[in-house]
């Protein structure tokens, strides 16, 4: 039997995100949301590279989920020149992704980054960027905390796992 | 602007309802139908192991939660549901069962068997008739006298003189603050001492029946402060008022105190509970506090005499530098300052009765060393002496209160883990008493108590003083050098379990188990750290400083064909040789652990696949990898952490079983939970919050949260909800009341006020409650058994 642990090791060594799909038009991504949320994610307006005001790149990513209703957002900031390669938290100046779902009479907060608590973590594939065009591609898993507030039922997992490419 | 920011200011009109989304779907179906009850093996408080596991329990509580980033201010035990986590970014309240179980949880029911074995239940010998307290062999009333003077003293020094401690058989009506007893209810004939039904213990017993029967009155309008709630304790709310016996302990008693006990004391048992005294004082010698219980992180040194005087108005500084109120007391609160001052002299008491009266050369009569000095020179060439591993306990009542115990040899074998227990308790008394030590004894807040007032002042050196610094370095001279001499194998340099006497001559039993190894480990290495000067309250995390001299040192060691060798360079490869014994014998490449190894088979002592080992494991090779700085033992914990959970890891019923899973009825027992609970923390905080071990941070936190929960409490999350379903998921209900899971009750610090509201005052309506909040764990006067584990519990997974 496959436990969690042995499933998560194997993804965090080996990237742990979906496939590259070279025939991705800019800003498009693929992919799945699974845990207590189980959906396909395609999304044609989903990733970007976004120019910050001190001049860092940061990827930004908007990814729909139908089953919740909301959007999870994603940003990992990438420095002012980064290059094609593998990015994880260690690597990183500042990384974050948060959704809010509705579970009246309660709020399911997915929610994880470099200041969250927990913190949750991600894995970055950058297999080519374009500065002058803002574009990227590549794949990324994100592991995201189910935050149940105060009387919302989020489900049984405490964590939910976005992986696309993008 | 961040995406977390701009999601986090929607998020509170989320929170009150105000952005519903529409046809959301619901959440995926909890999981599979499988229902987990429980049934109690036995309630017996077996002290040795109990308190093992409590040290587990703190260690992997306040720090542990701190160290997975919980604000531990942003709980409130007031609160409904206690398990809301008041997030400080997302200005929002979310269920944290993996947070305030370990940071909570875990932490404070650690400390109240502590409490329950040192202060209230009389489960032990009377601290009355220790040898240096009752120095003058006074008995009866004369010998209560002693102990009155001690108690007294102590809260004059930490200013709870008047608010928790009242004249010795007095119980005054009206305090301001603490224990108010606004209503005259208190009795002053339940005041012998000063804390009402104080029962302070010398040596605890090594078992007995905890049954209890609390009161269930709040009629004191009692309310426990400490550094850790004081704003719980007033405020726009009112002080939090809690159930009289927090107060008053005289229905904490054991209800039928000689039919309970077993008339036996051990070295194990004080060992491991003198480890846990030891712990919690560190935590409470951390800071001093002012007449108002705020922190004071120093004062000038020339006040530093003057600290805990009567109505001093020392000012001093806390931790930014700004003034502290005028008076200035020991410890880090009135209570936790007067309870460190006790557990002190507990410790104290009991390293100068096993070095002066509690010791043999024959294993037929109790003896002891001529004097301190000459246990510090006690080495490999001198007449042999040991701790028999029981000693029974007769008692006389010769009035005063408390009865005059006298002790005979009940064994007179010499087990290993008793003397690792021995050697934790008194590393950390010494470390607080080491000038040397920057971060322990060579604060202000340790220096105060060790000035020669309250406790005696030493000179630094290991010559024999009659001080709390000599006699706890006398204790770990005599362990060590029995745990080496007596259990160690002369051709393998590995230890066993137990050695046995025959007409007085040693018998070197030739197998050791792995959860005595690994204790073994964790003790040498303490030691070391603490004869270096390195041991802090939890700083555990970064491989120890090789090399550091030993005040021991220069005592020689004679050891047999070395004579050049010192204490500290023996004491080093004693624990190289467990380190490699766990290595390659004990634990292969494959993560399979074995519960034991034979010396004379040179094999495993048997071929199971067992839980236990692999937890075991886990936590001593990570203590090898602190103590050596070898990355071999660290990446063989993770090897034996991917198999044991690979293996015991039932997914679906989510529990670890003893053996492989599934099963369907799995034992705990206070060792099993420490030791599963330990390795679940040394993962985490040496794997998981590492940069590289990320993807394991929710696997922990998920395994913690579910163990702390299911196991401790007695709550099966059937629904995944987060939620308790009160009493429908509690696993172990009797009479309509859940009666937890290992923990069998619980007070105050955990939630339990007594009634529905924590904020009561004279007149106002009460509504009592058996489980306030309705966690699974009752309150003491329900249950009628202290805030304590059971000795054992089975859980029974019933599938479809």
């Amino acid at each position: 039997m496959i436990r969690g642990i042995l499933a998560l090791g194997a993804l965090a060594a080996c990237g742990g995100t979906a496939a590259p799909d070279a025939g991705l038009a800019d800003g498009a991504c693929v992919g799945t949301l699974s845990g207590n949320l189980a959906e396909p994610i395609s999304a044609a307006e989903c990733a970007a590279l976004v120019r910050e005001g001190d001049g860092q790149l940061a990827l930004r990513l908007d990814i729909p989920s139908a089953v919740a209703a909301t959007t999870f957002g994603v940003e990992i900031e990438l420095g002012p020149a980064p290059a094609v390669g593998a990015y994880g938290p260690a690597t990183v100046t500042a990384w974050s992704a948060l959704a809010l779902r509705d579970a009246a009479p309660g709020t399911c907060v997915y929610r994880a980054g470099a200041t969250a608590v927990p913190a949750g973590s991600f894995a970055l594939t950058l297999d080519a960027l374009d500065a002058g065009t803002l574009t990227a591609h590549g794949s990324l898993e994100v592991v995201l905390y189910v935050l149940a507030v105060t009387t919302a039922n989020c489900g049984p997992g405490d964590t939910e796992t976005i992986s696309i490419a993008f | 602007m961040p995406i977390t920011r701009r999601l986090a200011l929607a998020l509170a009109g989320c929170a009150t309802g105000a952005c519903h989304g529409g046809d959301a779907a619901a959440p995926d179906a909890a999981p599979g139908p499988v229902t987990i009850t429980a049934t109690i093996g036995s309630t017996r408080f077996v002290t040795r192991e109990h308190l093992l596991a409590a040290t587990e329990m703190q260690l992997a509580g306040e720090p542990l939660a701190e160290a997975m980033g919980r604000d531990l201010t942003r709980y409130s035990r007031d609160r409904l549901p206690p398990d809301l986590y008041d997030d400080p970014r997302l200005a929002v309240a979310w269920i944290d069962l993996p947070g305030f179980s370990t940071g909570i949880e875990s932490y404070e029911y650690s400390k109240q068997p502590m409490n329950n074995l040192a202060f209230e239940a009389g489960a032990g010998t009377s601290l009355a008739y220790g040898p240096l307290l009752d120095a003058d062999g006074a008995t009866g009333a004369a010998a209560t006298a002693h102990l009155i003077a001690l108690v007294q003293r102590a809260a004059a020094q930490s200013h709870a003189l008047g608010r928790f401690v009242f004249p010795a058989g007095t119980f005054p009506v009206g305090n301001p603050v603490g224990n108010t007893n606004p209503l005259g209810a208190g009795d002053p004939a339940h005041d012998p001492l000063g804390w009402p039904g104080l029962w302070p213990t010398l040596h605890p017993f090594r078992s007995f029946d905890p049954a209890i029967d609390p009161s269930g009155d709040v009629s004191l309008f009692c309310a426990l402060t400490s550094d850790d709630n004081t704003g719980e304790s007033g405020g726009i709310s009112g002080p939090l008022v809690c159930g009289d016996y927090e107060c008053d302990a005289t229905t904490l008693h054991l209800r039928d105190r000689a039919a309970q006990i077993e008339p036996t004391i051990t070295p194990g048992a004080d060992g491991f509970s003198g480890w846990k005294y030891g712990l919690w004082v560190l935590n409470y010698l951390e800071i001093m506090h002012d007449a108002a219980e705020g922190p004071v992180a120093a004062v000038a040194e020339s006040d530093l005499a003057n600290v805990g005087a009567p109505d001093n108005v020392i000012a001093g500084a806390d931790d930014a530098g700004g003034a502290t109120v005028p008076g200035t007391y020991l410890g880090s609160s009135d209570v936790e300052g007067f309870q460190a001052q006790l557990f002190l002299a507990m410790l104290d008491e009991r390293a100068e009765d096993w070095l002066a009266h509690l010791s043999t050369t024959d294993g037929a009569a109790l003896t002891g060393f001529a004097g301190t000095a000459q246990a510090l020179a006690y080495d490999h060439a001198a007449p042999l002496r040991w701790f028999p591993a029981e000693i029974a306990v007769s008692e006389d009542d010769l009035g005063g209160g408390f009865p005059r115990p006298r002790y005979a040899i009940g064994r007179a074998d010499s087990e290993l883990l008793d003397l690792v227990g021995l050697t934790l308790a008194y590393a950390e008394l010494f470390a607080l008493t080491d000038t040397r030590n920057a971060g322990v004894g060579g604060t202000q807040a340790a220096r105060v108590y060790f000035d020669g007032d309250p406790f005696a002042a030493d000179d630094q050196q290991p010559d024999g003083d009659p001080t709390p610094h000599d006699r706890a370095l006398a204790m770990l001279r005599v362990a060590l050098v029995d745990l080496d001499r007596l259990h160690g194998d002369p051709a393998t340099g590995a230890l066993v379990d137990r050695v046995t006497f025959a007409g007085g001559s040693a018998v070197r039993g030739h197998t050791i188990a792995t959860t005595s190894l690994v204790y073994a480990l964790v003790g040498l290495r303490t030691a070391r750290r603490a004869l270096g000067a390195q041991l802090g309250l939890y700083s555990n995390n970064t491989p120890d400083t090789a090399g550091v001299a030993s005040p021991l040192d220069a005592l020689p060691l004679h050891y047999p064909g070395e004579p050049a060798l010192t204490f500290g360079g023996r004491l080093d490869r004693v624990l190289r040789a467990q380190a490699a014994m766990l290595y390659d014998h004990l634990t292969d490449a494959s993560g399979r652990a074995y519960a034991g190894w034979d010396l004379a088979t040179a094999a495993p002592t048997d071929d199971g696949d067992g839980l236990d080992a692999h937890a075991a494991a886990i936590r001593g090779l990570f203590a090898a990898y602190l103590a050596t700085g070898d990355v071999r033992y660290r990446d063989r914990a993770r090897a034996v952490f991917a198999r044991m959970d690979a293996v015991f890891y039932d997914p679906v019923a989510r529990i670890y079983g003893a053996t492989p899973a599934p099963v369907t009825d799995v034992e705990y027992t206070p060792l099993r939970f420490a030791l599963v609970q330990a390795a679940l923390r040394e993962v985490y905080q040496l794997i998981a919050s590492r940069p590289g071990g990320e993807a394991l941070e929710p696997v922990i936190e998920s395994r913690l949260g579910r163990l702390d929960k299911l196991v401790l409490n007695g709550w099966d999350d059937r629904d995944g909800d987060r939620r308790v379903a009160w009493p429908d998921e509690c696993v172990r209900v009797e009479d309509g009341l859940p009666r937890g899971g290992l923990q069998m009750a619980e007070r105050t610090l955990t939630g339990e006020f007594g009634s529905t509201m924590g904020h009561l005052a004279p007149g106002m309506p009460r509504t009592a409650t058996a489980d306030r909040e309705h966690d699974c764990v009752p309150e003491i006067d329900d249950a009628h058994v202290p805030a304590a584990l059971a000795d054992s519990i089975t859980f029974h997974v019933s599938r479809p």
